[in-house]
This record gives C-alpha cells, sequence and structure tokens, in this order.
C-alpha cells in the first residue's frame, strides 16, 4: 500500500554530470540551484547568528564591555539584513527550487538559465553586506528598517548596504517570475491549481507579493542614495522633504515582507502536518482563500509599524482595524492545522516536532501581535523589546522552525539518506528551549520599558537580559548541532525509502526514488 | 490511510520503437496567465502612482522595469506555448515533427542516410538529402546527450 | 524515614516560596501608570492578554489532547475528514466578533489619547543627537529653555566604575536637567528633533511620541501623583541612542511655581549683556562647557574624534585654518555626515565654542572668533 509509485527513472543514471566546481557555477538544474539557495543561506545564518551572538554577549551585562556603540548599532542592522535577506528567503527559495517542480510534475524551472543567474546574484550582495563592516566609519547602524535622516549622515557602508539591497532585490524578482511561470505554465496535465500542494500554492502567492513590493524597496533605497549623493531632498525637511515618507515607503514594502517569510513557511507546515498525521491536511480550499486574504491584507496594514511617527487619529483608527482583521484568516489557518491533526494516526518524527513547535509558538507571536496591533497599547510597547520579542518568536519560532521541519521532512528525499533521529530530537529540544529562554523574557524587558537597539541598560533590566543572553548562546550552538546531523546525513546516513514517510503523498514522495533524479519529470505524469 | 493512488504516469514507450516527444509547455492556462500578469501590471502601476504623487516616483522606474520583466517572460512562454518536437522510429524511416511558433513542419528521412551533425553550440541536427532538423532543443544538455546517444545508436555508429 | 522525606518537602516548599520571591523582583508587567489614560491603557493590556491567553489554552488543549490520545503508539487510527463548513464557518466568524469587541474599547482609548486640545502647559521637546531641548512655550513658566543630557558619569558605563554603576539606582535614566511640570495638569509635549528622528517616551506617564526634525508632533499628559518618572528615546538615532535619557519631575502646583520663579531668574541672571565684550580667555573658558555639551560625544574631550567615523579636531586644517570656514561648516554642518548645523547655538556660544577648539589640545591658532564674526555669517 505504501509502496512507491515510481518511474522508470534509470536512464538517468548517466555519467555526464558536468563535475567538479562548475557544475555548480554554471547549473540550470532546480536540485543543485536549491541545494545551493540552502547552503547559502545557512552560511549566512551563522554570519548572522555571529552578529547575534555579539549583541547578546554586549548586553549580558549593564555596561559597555565588549563593542562600542556604533558597532553595537551596526551589529543589529546587520543581523538583521543579513537574517531577513540572506538566510530566511533564501532558505525558502531553496525549498522553491527543490521542490515546486517536483510536486507539480515538471522537469525543471521555466526559466532555468535566470534561475542560475539569481541564485549567483546573492553571494556578492552578502559579501557587500559583510564588507559594509569594514567601510571607513565601520558598517551602517541605522537599523535594518535604513530609516532616514539617520541613513542620510551614515557612512559609506551605507552606499554598500543600498546596493547589496538592489542585487537582493533583482535576485528575488527573478526568482519570483520564474516561480511563477514555473507554476502557471509547467503543470502536470490534470495538475489544476486546486490540486497542487499547498507549499506550491503559498508560493504562487508569495512570489506575486514578491513582485510587487519589490519595487517600492529599491524606490525608497535609491531615493536614499540620492538624498546622501545627488541633492535631491525626498527625506530632507529642510529641502521640503518628509523623513515620515520613507517610513511609509519601507513598510509598504516591509509589511508584506513579512508574510512573504511567512507564508511558504506555512506551505512547508502544511505538507509536514498532513504527511504525519496519516490525514489528509483539513480545509485545503479555505487553506487557500486564507492565505490569498492574508497576502492582500498585507498591503493594507503598513502604518502600524508606525503609530508613533505622527498621523491623523482616523488613520491609526483604520490601520487598527484593518490589522486586527489579519487575525482572521491567521486563525483560519491555525485551527485548519489542529483540525488536521484532530483524529489522525500522529507520530512525532522530528519534522513534526518542529512543525508542533512552529504552531505553538508563531500562534504566540500570533497573539503578542495582536496586542501590539491596539494602538494605545502599542505605542507604550513601540520599540520596545516586546517589539523584538514579538517578531522573534514570528520569524525564528514561526519562519526558522518550519524551515528546520522541511529539512527534516525532505532530507531524505534529497539525499536518499536518514538524519539520524535522536540527534534530530535533540536538536529540536534545544532549540525550542534555549528559544524560549533567550526570547520569552524579552516580553517583560519590553513592559518593563527597555527600548530597542540599545548597547547598555539600567540595572532593572539586568537579570532578565542575562538570562536572555544565557539563551541565545545556548540556541547559537544548538545550530552547530544542526549543520553535524546534516553533514552526517549526507556522509553516512542510512539509505531512506522512496516514500520514506507513510502518510506523505504529494508527488516527490510518491512518483520519485530517493535521492529524486537529476531531472524530476522528463515525461509529465497523469494526476487524475 | 488506504487511498488509490492519485498519480499514475504516462507509459514512455507506446510501441516497442524509440519515440520521443518533447515540448515547451504542458499547462499554459491563458486565462489565468492573462490575469496573473494583468493584474500584477496593475497592482504595480497603482502602487508606483499612489507613490508618486505623494511625492517618491522614484518608484515609478522600477515598477516599470519589472512589468518590463514580467512581460518579456509572458512573451517568451506564449512565444513557445505550442511548441513541440517529436521523433518516432517506424520500421526503416526516422519521422521528425517540429513546431515552432505555430508552424508544423515534417520530415521522413531513411534511418541509413540520416546522419547526425553538431548545429551551433551545444546543439545537435539530423541531416539528410540537404534537409536539416534541430532536435533535442526542449531538453538540457544531458537530456540532449542522452537523446544523441539513442539516436546514434540507432541510426548506426560513427557517424558523426 | 518519614521525617527525612517530610524535610525534603519542606526544602522544596521554602525553595518554591523562595523563588516566588525573587520572581518579585523581576518586572512583569507595564509600570505602575500615572495617568488616568495610563490605567486604561494598562487595563486594556490585561484584557487583550487574557483574551489571547484564554483562547491559546483553548486551541491547544485541543491540540495537546491529540497529541496525546490520537497518536500512533496508542492505537489511534486516522480518520479522513477533511473539511465541515459548519465549524469553518463558525471558527471564522466568532474571532471577529471577538476583534470587534477589542476594537470597541481600543477605539475609546484612542481618541482620548489623541485629544490634546486646551493644555495648561504646552512644553516643546526638540531632540538633539543626543539630548533633549525643552522649551516651555505656554502656561505657567513660559519662556523656560534649557537642555537636558544624560549625568551618569561615563567611566560608570565604560566599566571603569562598577561600584559606582551597581550602587546608582538610576544609571543610565537621569539628566542633568529635569522637565519639570505640575501635577493634575493638561501638559501637551510637541515633539521636533533637528537632526535625525528621536521618540520621547515616558513609561509611567503613557506618552511615546516621535520627534521629527522638520515636523511637530504632540502627545499629552496629566500625571496624577508628584514624583520623577524616567523614560529613554525610543527611536534609533546614531551611536548615543542608548544614551538620552528623559526624566519629568511632577511637582505639586505651589512647588511648581517656586520653580518657575528660580528658573526665570537663573534665566535672568544668566542674560548675557549683549554688549559685552568677551576676552579671549573668557570665551575659551565658555566655550569648553559649550564643547562638552554638544561635540564631546563624536570628537571626544582628547580632541581625536573616532578614526574613521568622526574626524579630529586636534590639528585640523579646518580648525587651524581661516576662521570664516569654520564658522559655516559649524553653522550649517555638512550634508551626509553626522556634523549637523548649530545654528541653534547662540553667537556667544558658536564663537567660544570654536575658540575653544581653536586654542585647545595641540591647536594654537591664538586667535579668538568675536561673536560678530559669527553673527555676520549667519
Amino acid at each position: 500500500m505504501y509502496a512507491a509509485h515510481t518511474n522508470d527513472h534509470g536512464h538517468d543514471e548517466h555519467s555526464h554530470k558536468p563535475s567538479g566546481i562548475m557544475r555548480w557555477v554554471q547549473s540550470t538544474n532546480h536540485k543543485d540551484i536549491g541545494t545551493m539557495y540552502l547552503w547559502f543561506s545557512f552560511a549566512m545564518f551563522l554570519v548572522g547568528g555571529a552578529m547575534a551572538m555579539i549583541i547578546r554577549a554586549e548586553l549580558f551585562q549593564p555596561g559597555l564591555q565588549i563593542v562600542k556603540p556604533e558597532f553595537f548599532n551596526s551589529m543589529t542592522t546587520y543581523h538583521g539584513l543579513i537574517m531577513v535577506f540572506g538566510a530566511i528567503m533564501p532558505a525558502f527559495v531553496g525549498f522553491a527550487n527543490w521542490l515546486i517542480p517536483m510536486q507539480i510534475g515538471a522537469p525543471d524551472m521555466a526559466f532555468p538559465r535566470m534561475n542560475n543567474l539569481s541564485f549567483w546574484l546573492l553571494p556578492p550582495a552578502a559579501l557587500l553586506l559583510i564588507a559594509a563592516q569594514f567601510a571607513p566609519g565601520g558598517g551602517a547602524g541605522v537599523g535594518w528598517t535604513l530609516y532616514a535622516p539617520l541613513s542620510t549622515q551614515a557612512g559609506p557602508a551605507m552606499d554598500l548596504t543600498i546596493f547589496a539591497i538592489h542585487i537582493l532585490g533583482m535576485s528575488s524578482i527573478m526568482g519570483s517570475i520564474n516561480i511563477i511561470t514555473t507554476i502557471l505554465n509547467m503543470r502536470a496535465p490534470g495538475m489544476t491549481l486546486m490540486k497542487m500542494p499547498l507549499f506550491c500554492w503559498t508560493w504562487l502567492i508569495t512570489a506575486y507579493l514578491l513582485v510587487a513590493v519589490m519595487p517600492v524597496l529599491a524606490g525608497a533605497v535609491t531615493m536614499t542614495l540620492t538624498d546622501r549623493h545627488f541633492g535631491t531632498h525626498f527625506f530632507n525637511a529642510a529641502g521640503g522633504g518628509d523623513p515620515v515618507l520613507y517610513q511609509h515607503i519601507f513598510w509598504f514594502f516591509g509589511h508584506p515582507e513579512v508574510y512573504v517569510i511567512a507564508i511558504p513557511a506555512f506551505g512547508v507546515v502544511s505538507q509536514v502536518i498532513p504527511a504525519f498525521s496519516r490525514k489528509p491536511l483539513f480545509g485545503y480550499a479555505s487553506m487557500v482563500y486564507a492565505t490569498a486574504s492574508i497576502a492582500i491584507l498585507s498591503f493594507m496594514v503598513w502604518a502600524h509599524h508606525m503609530y508613533t511617527a505622527g498621523m491623523p487619529v482616523e488613520a491609526q483608527l483604520y490601520f487598527m482595524y484593518a490589522t486586527v482583521l489579519i487575525a482572521v484568516p491567521t486563525g483560519v489557518k491555525v485551527f485548519n492545522w489542529v483540525a488536521t491533526m484532530w483524529k489522525g494516526s500522529l507520530t512525532f518524527e522530528t519534522p513534526m516536532l518542529f512543525a508542533l513547535g512552529f504552531l505553538f509558538l508563531f500562534t504566540l507571536g500570533g497573539f503578542t501581535g495582536l496586542v501590539l496591533s491596539i494602538v494605545p497599547v502599542d505605542i507604550q510597547l513601540h520599540d520596545t523589546y516586546y517589539v523584538v520579542a514579538h517578531f522573534h518568536y514570528v520569524m525564528v519560532a514561526g519562519a526558522l522552525f518550519s524551515a528546520f521541519a522541511g529539512i527534516y521532512f525532505w532530507l531524505p528525499k534529497w539525499t536518499g539518506r536518514m538524519y539520524n533521529e535522536t540527534l534530530g530530537k535533540w536538536h529540536f529540544w534545544l532549540s525550542l528551549v534555549f528559544f524560549n529562554v533567550t526570547f520569552f523574557v524579552q516580553h517583560f524587558l519590553g513592559l518593563a520599558g527597555m527600548p530597542r537597539r540599545i548597547p547598555d541598560y539600567s540595572l532593572q533590566f539586568a537579570e532578565f537580559n542575562m538570562i536572555s543572553s544565557i539563551g541565545a548562546f545556548g540556541f547559537g550552538l544548538s545550530q552547530l548541532l544542526f549543520l553535524y546531523i546534516v553533514i552526517k546525513t549526507i556522509t553516512s546516513g542510512e539509505k531512506a525509502a522512496d516514500r520514506q514517510w507513510e502518510g506523505a503523498d504529494s508527488l516527490e514522495w510518491t512518483h520519485l526514488p530517493s535521492p529524486a533524479p537529476w531531472h524530476s519529470f522528463e515525461t509529465p505524469p497523469v494526476v487524475k | 490511510m488506504s487511498k488509490q493512488p492519485i498519480f499514475e504516469s504516462i507509459p514512455e514507450h507506446d510501441h516497442p520503437g524509440f519515440t520521443y516527444f518533447r515540448c515547451y509547455a504542458s499547462s499554459l492556462d491563458l486565462r489565468l496567465m492573462a490575469l496573473f500578469f494583468g493584474s500584477l501590471a496593475v497592482v504595480l502601476l497603482v502602487i508606483a502612482t499612489a507613490f508618486a504623487m505623494i511625492g517618491a516616483w522614484f518608484v515609478i522606474p522600477f515598477a516599470g522595469v519589472e512589468i518590463a520583466a514580467l512581460g518579456a517572460a509572458v512573451w517568451m512562454i506564449l512565444r513557445r506555448a505550442g511548441d513541440f518536437e517529436s521523433l518516432a522510429f517506424r520500421g526503416d524511416r526516422i519521422q521528425v515533427e517540429v513546431c515552432e511558433r505555430g508552424l508544423a513542419r515534417r520530415f521522413d528521412f531513411h534511418c541509413s542516410w540520416a546522419r547526425l551533425v553538431p548545429c551551433g553550440p551545444g546543439a545537435v541536427a539530423l541531416r539528410s538529402h540537404g534537409r536539416t532538423v534541430e532536435v533535442g532543443r526542449y531538453c538540457d544538455e544531458t537530456g540532449r546527450q542522452e537523446l544523441t546517444r539513442e539516436l546514434r545508436g540507432r541510426l548506426g555508429a560513427g557517424r558523426i | 524515614m518519614g521525617n527525612k522525606g517530610f524535610r525534603k518537602w519542606v526544602a522544596a516548599a521554602a525553595m518554591f516560596f523562595w523563588s516566588i520571591a525573587a520572581w518579585a523582583e523581576y518586572k512583569l508587567n507595564l509600570q505602575t501608570p500615572n495617568t488616568r489614560l495610563g490605567e486604561t491603557i494598562y487595563d486594556l493590556h490585561t484584557i487583550i492578554t487574557v483574551i489571547c491567553f484564554v483562547i491559546f489554552v483553548g486551541v491547544f488543549g485541543f491540540m495537546f489532547y491529540a497529541v496525546f490520545k490520537h497518536r500512533k503508539s496508542v492505537g489511534h487510527k486516522a480518520a479522513q475528514f477533511h473539511e465541515n463548513t459548519a465549524v469553518e464557518v463558525a471558527w471564522t466568524l466568532i474571532p471577529f466578533v471577538i476583534l470587534i469587541a477589542l476594537a470597541v474599547p481600543a477605539t475609546g482609548t484612542l481618541i482620548t489619547m489623541r485629544d490634546a486640545s486646551e493644555p495648561d502647559l504646552t512644553i516643546k521637546a526638540t531632540g538633539y543627537q543626543w539630548k533633549w531641548g525643552y522649551d516651555y512655550i505656554k502656561g505657567e513658566g513660559e519662556g523656560i529653555s534649557f537642555y537636558s543630557a544624560l549625568s551618569t558619569p561615563r567611566a560608570q558605563i565604560d566599566g571603569t566604575d562598577i561600584a559606582g554603576r551597581n550602587a546608582n539606582p538610576n544609571y543610565l535614566l537621569e539628566t542633568d536637567n529635569h522637565v519639570v511640570v505640575p501635577v493634575g495638569k493638561k501638559v501637551r509635549i510637541l515633539t521636533t528633533a533637528a537632526d535625525v528622528i528621536h521618540a520621547w517616551w515616558v513609561p509611567a506617564l503613557s506618552v511615546k511620541q516621535d520627534a521629527v526634525p522638520g515636523f511637530i508632533r504632540d502627545a499629552w499628559f496629566k500625571a496624577e501623583k508628584a514624583g520623577i518618572y524616567r523614560g529613554q528615546c525610543a527611536e534609533l538615532c546614531g551611536k548615543e541612542h542608548g544614551f538620552m535619557p528623559i526624566v519629568v519631575e511632577v511637582m505639586e502646583p505651589a512647588q511648581y511655581t517656586a520653580w518657575v520663579s528660580t528658573q526665570q531668574k537663573k534665566v535672568a541672571a544668566a542674560k548675557v549683556d549683549p554688549g559685552k565684550t568677551w576676552t579671549p580667555e573668557e570665551l575659551k573658558e565658555q566655550g569648553g562647557k559649550v564643547f562638552a555639551q554638544n561635540c564631546v560625544a563624536c570628537h571626544q574631550a582628547t580632541g581625536m574624534g573616532v578614526p574613521g567615523a568622526f574626524p579630529a579636531l586636534n590639528g585640523s586644517k579646518v580648525v587651524n585654518g581661516p576662521k570664516d570656514d569654520q564658522i559655516k561648516l559649524v553653522l550649517n554642518g555638512k550634508q551626509g555626515t553626522a556634523m549637523n548645523a548649530f545654528k541653534h547655538l547662540s553667537d556667544v556660544d558658536l564663537a567660544a565654542v570654536l575658540t575653544y577648539t581653536r586654542n585647545s589640545w595641540n591647536n594654537k591658532t591664538g586667535d579668538a572668533v568675536a561673536p560678530a564674526e559669527a553673527k555676520a555669517l549667519r
């Protein structure tokens, strides 16, 4: 019953694959590119993580011990930029590359050469972000939001950063166009949109969002650049501009960007939970509609990031109502996931554990988001550690845990080998505990009044900061275990079955062997 | 969990000889494509115009570049939408049918006369009596190498 | 044996209560509000948090029930249902209703919060990198104006005086000049900034408002009790963002009146006779004070700046060059760098600080900038 229905792909086992480094540089194969995206994002995860360690080391005790304030600001800035644009986004693009062609029954992506280019734009951008640390005056300590006019007065590092963002944006757009055209154009016969695995749906919606908002980010940073060097006054009040205009533009991009990160995470979890519940996803259609509603709403709520920046009370009311509305479709998704598990036949392998960790903690982050959506309360909590805790629950326990779930879930399909289940579970429990030690106490810090992005704090915040730092070091070290698990799987893992998870029913599990052959579907499967 | 497998493959070989069929796209739905790209272009224009009206006109060029990129992608897909290439051995003849941009061409070669020749970087063609047709255009390099190997075996060794 | 077990329990209970006592020192909630509005907000936060907690427990009650009862290892067989319209409609509509119930009180509170009309006292708070300037614009105390900067000694921050830091209950939350306001009066705070965006925030007064250069925003509070309330800049504003606190001292009306009159006397006494002629020595002395208030954070007390980020004044070509160029640079700032325009300094202060830089460290131009020279170039 669970035997894999695999095609005869024997003829793909050929010896003509390009070898050596050029195989990777020139590769137009969606699996190679997916692999590169994932490794790249892990490398960036380590770089951004090291920056987080510096931040938490400085905050371990009151006083300035380790770094200077300007370097601290640079760390918070590039930690944010690198994690968002270098680690989380490329990780999910990596998933998209690996999985979308397999899940819709396509041989590859629609534009393989563009796919290659969109990956290879990333390393130079990452190098620019890292090089910015060594620019005269050090990195730009302006926060990942790059608010003007602070960004106007920053040193040359700012220009490198703007250039890096342009490159990252180009890469994202090419990736998105590729994903959209692949999904619309390369589906196997019979694979209607409403039959696609939810992961493909979430990426279709994400790619749409990305294409819609990327020009806004590009415009925002370009205007910063011209304000800096070419005498324009978009954000300079002295020249007739408005610094708050930058915030509107940035968050018009920035809020959808949050969902660009979260929605593919929803997709991964929507594959993992049914597989380990041995039960179809509850409310498939409502999941699709809920995801689309979240995406549409995400265009209408940007100013809830700037309640204190000054806007008419009517605008604040509108943004509050629109923001609380997002809780409805998000709630539908959470209820659907729980209902999927209800009366299932559950097992708890590592992917499922991470998916449950995601569900539990992401919902917690969603609730603190609801607290923050209420304007009078937000005004108390804005720019405090409460916000820091909130978005780390959504980004780390949300997106990152979902990415871990996905990697453990598909690693057998990708490598043909099984990871070590015991170590995987250790990785989960260590991450879960240390994550909460790090970030749960930050809610209290924010409530008590600790502003974010400060290198030193008054003594009343000392205990929680120390706890948070200890948690952060533990969380950072636990991720090295993950690296070890993945390398061990690739080099000496046990052979994985074609359908490693008995409850997994998308095409890559039912129709392809493990490891997946170099070309997914030379001949399209027919979906009934 | 007992479920009927919902997917099944087309048998790759419907008769003992070698047949080969490749087309560019398999699921193009013009209305869907139009809806998607049309709505994206409209959304981009609305956003860019709205920002221009409050002074941030720098969004417009980027939105323009993106619409152009989207348009180029759509154009390339539409141009290649109905394209296919099929190859079939019937007895001692090899029949090739190629359709590019709605224009279908048929070739019927004798196996012992047809030869594989290189045409352009990385591309191969079949040639017989002065007529040439490129084959394997919808494969990537490795797929094309396999096809070449397969054809070479059937057309007789050492001909290329 | 039994006795031993009992002792263990007592020890455990003692540990438990000790840990609760220890937790009492950890602040777990919003600061105690000192305004009516703040109390409303505090309650609003409590209500939302409780509602969220109840829903959270409910939803994850179901999840954990499934986790324990519907697992394969206890032999549970999977059902195959995958939709139920009634349930799906219910869990779309019920949250909707709860959200409306939340939005109603929030709307009322917000409208009160934003109504800064008819204040008893209006104070303008201007954010500078990195201190606050206050101008009492309207109401009792009109005309008072001062700067307010961090007064925690540098030695406590950089770790040369750790004992001092640990003994300082207001470490990083103390300023040289407090913003003084009367109790029970509606105080309107106008915020603006001279360079980058700052945010004026005092948690116990439930006020947080960004200070945007070139624009004026407002917020208000009416303190219920006299006392000292401390806050910090809440918007990243550069290197010393963590070091520009806000201290508001709420006084009884009579005390406030007394404070106003001493301040006004001080202003009168400090009023510089415009016809006064300054000797270079006087200018240099005054300049040292101005430098300590405005310049030292970047250019450092040694005049060496921070290599790469902030240029040294010691040995600088501009400082040792023609006076006019230096005056212009300080007056207008340098576009695209952290060097802001210092037009807000008086002619005397400007002349004084320039004289100071031209004759300090290794700079020995031997000349003095006269206030009239600064005035001429404005």
